[in-house]
């Protein structure tokens, strides 16, 4: 069975003698990814997205000339340059993962599991990872072919042409997708493949992958009925929406951020990054001034040590006056440290200011706060109520008692 | 990954005596790989709620990555058969998403279709390569001539390029194919008939 009718004049030209065996029956996986694209919303909030977040999804087939391949780095290279308010999700082919085992893969992501990763595992959800994505970064495979396909922006990272079959709607995917240049800034090419993206580029791509769009359950029902001698059953044969359910991605907590922002008024303004992964070697940060900000139980000591602020959970039982003088004890370069309870956080700076808050976000509020004396802001100016904005996610801290 | 054993229901001569539902229809599935059991899910709802078909599902052994298919296929409840079953039984269909493996020993009118976009990649180059190489290390280490004229079967079957069918199912008035009606027409009358085992277990 072949899904256009492009690929019946590639197998006369090989195999005449198949020819007769051939039918041209379009592509189901294609059918129900259009059929599910009123989902997409749903699939943003299973990757943990919302409508202000960027969702990137890196797509990579298998072999050394696939994305992975070629570029070992680049999930923990976008990582670290993409600010959080970005949401990067990885599709792996199955032969990447049982090449070398889920565990051993697991291990290779680590820094960027703990970095926000979102891991597709190789049974099921690519599908609803390429409609929630606002930008696919890929190569020759067929996730990348389906995202440019539906029309959506996709870039390529690594496309091999030598592989790819002349005429196929991979071969087009080829010819009207940007490229990615991984030695240029990735956040401004992502940006622009958005910004300038003109859906009618991949017009191509899309007809080339199914010679009969949503019509391809009742053509393979067709056949299988008719090799079965056997009547179709009544009714149109079933184009099933993809379950936002089984999109289960793999995750790990973030322990570790970089933070920079200002103070404006009664508002802060924040940009956070994940910093357990590293910029392409030569790069340089977007913001030079920005400080480390760690759970206090970060797996690495260096990271533990060099962070301005501390945070740590706390339970309802501990004396967090007590919890918060031994954090400033034990990580020597920490100016403020924090403990989180539900959305309660206390905080404790070196020269023994504190206060207590309330917070959706306690990471943040505590950056904002080290932000705010780390401008030599004075302490008692800070305002009782303020708006914390990290990148397009606004909410409001508000101090319930503070000392000094 | 273990065998798994000689399943004896739904298919085989025992199947109809301990059956609730009688299918009239049994279709094999050929699932290679983690990433054909992800496109077969495309494909088998043309079979929803469809009484009269009985799937059952087979690991061919064929790709050199195991996916731990067979472990999601029994996670799953999918009744799965051994390859060796596989092909020792008579289907009425048999679906496949891969090329790769002894798919022509399969008794029943094959349909592949592509696990990916369509065929996209070139697979020839890639194949004759590989099966040069695998017949040159055959001679090196003395392999029997047996052994590579199935490599170059195997690799005839492959250039087929997604239309892996049988000789008799290209000539569908050939005696293979009267066989099966006529077998198929006695099985009408016999509502526990289901697809038979072929060769006597």
């Amino acid at each position: 069975m072949l899904s256009h009718d492009e690929q019946l004049g590639r197998l006369a030209a090989t195999t005449p003698q198949a020819v007769p065996a051939a039918v041209v029956a379009g592509d189901p996986c294609f059918d129900r990814l259009r059929a599910s694209l009123p989902e997409r919303a749903e699939y943003r909030r299973a990757l943990g997205a919302d409508a202000n977040s960027t969702v990137v999804a890196v797509s990579s087939t298998w072999g050394d000339k696939s994305l992975i391949g070629r570029h070992p780095e680049l999930i923990g290279e976008l990582l670290a340059e993409l600010p959080d308010d970005h949401v990067v999700a990885a599709v792996l082919h199955p032969n990447t993962w049982y090449a070398h085992g889920p565990w051993q893969l697991r291990y290779w992501l680590g820094a960027s599991l703990r970095s926000g990763l979102r891991l597709i595992p190789p049974a099921e959800g690519w599908q609803q990872t390429i409609i929630a994505a606002d930008v696919t970064i890929g190569d020759h495979g067929a996730v990348t072919g389906y995202s440019a396909a539906l029309r959506k922006p996709t870039l390529l990272a690594s496309f091999p042409e030598e592989e790819v079959a002349a005429g196929s709607a991979v071969a087009a995917v080829g010819s009207a997708a940007p490229r990615l240049d991984v030695h240029r800034g990735l956040a401004d090419q992502l940006r622009e493949a958005i910004r300038r993206h003109d859906p009618d580029r991949f017009g191509e791509v899309e007809r080339l992958t199914s010679s009969v769009p949503d019509d391809s359950a009742q053509h393979l029902r067709k056949l299988c009925y008719r090799l079965m001698d056997l009547p179709e059953p009544t009714g149109s044969a079933l184009v099933p929406v993809y379950p936002a359910r089984t999109l289960v991605p793999e995750r790990d907590t973030v322990r570790a951020w970089w933070f920079d922002g200002d103070w404006h008024g009664d508002e802060v303004r924040l940009t956070r990054w994940p910093a357990d992964v590293h910029l392409r070697r030569g790069r340089k940060p977007a913001s030079p001034d920005r400080f480390l900000v760690v759970a206090s139980t970060h797996p690495q000591r260096d990271t533990r040590n060099s962070a301005a602020v501390v945070v740590r959970e706390v339970d309802a039982a501990d004396d967090v006056g007590e919890v918060l003088a031994q954090l400033l004890t034990s990580f020597p370069a920490c100016r403020l440290a924090a403990a989180r309870l539900g959305d309660q956080c206390w905080m404790l700076d070196r020269e023994g200011h504190q206060l207590s808050a309330t917070t959706t976000d306690a990471v943040a509020a505590a950056s904002a706060v080290h932000a705010w004396s780390r401008a030599r802001r004075d302490w008692s100016a800070l305002p009782a109520r303020f708006d914390l904005v990290v990148g397009a996610r606004r909410s409001t801290v508000v101090i319930a008692k503070r000392d000094q | 990954m273990s065998a798994s054993p000689w399943v004896k229901v739904p298919i085989g001569p025992d199947g109809p005596r301990w059956s609730t539902v009688h299918p009239l229809r049994t279709a094999l599935v050929v699932v290679h790989t983690l990433t054909a059991w992800n496109r077969l899910a495309d494909i088998l709802p043309v079979f929803d709620s469809d009484h009269r078909v009985q799937l059952v599902f087979t690991f061919p052994g064929a790709s050199a990555i195991d996916s731990d298919v067979e472990h999601v296929l029994h996670e799953r409840g999918a009744i799965r058969i051994d390859w060796s079953q596989a092909v020792d039984t008579e289907f009425d269909l048999a679906i496949s998403v891969h090329n790769s493996g002894d798919l022509h020993e399969i008794n029943a009118p094959l349909i592949t279709l592509s696990h990916g976009m369509g065929y996209t990649k070139h697979a020839n180059q890639r194949i004759s390569e590989s099966a040069n190489q695998r017949i040159s290390e055959s001679a090196n280490q003395r392999i029997s001539e047996s052994a590579n004229q199935r490599i170059s079967e195997s690799l005839r079957l492959r250039l087929v390029a997604g239309v892996a069918a049988p000789g008799w199912f290209r000539r569908p008035d050939g005696c293979r194919a009267l066989a099966r009606r006529t077998a198929r027409a006695a099985r009408r009358d016999d509502p526990a008939g289901g697809a038979r085992c072929c060769r006597g277990r």
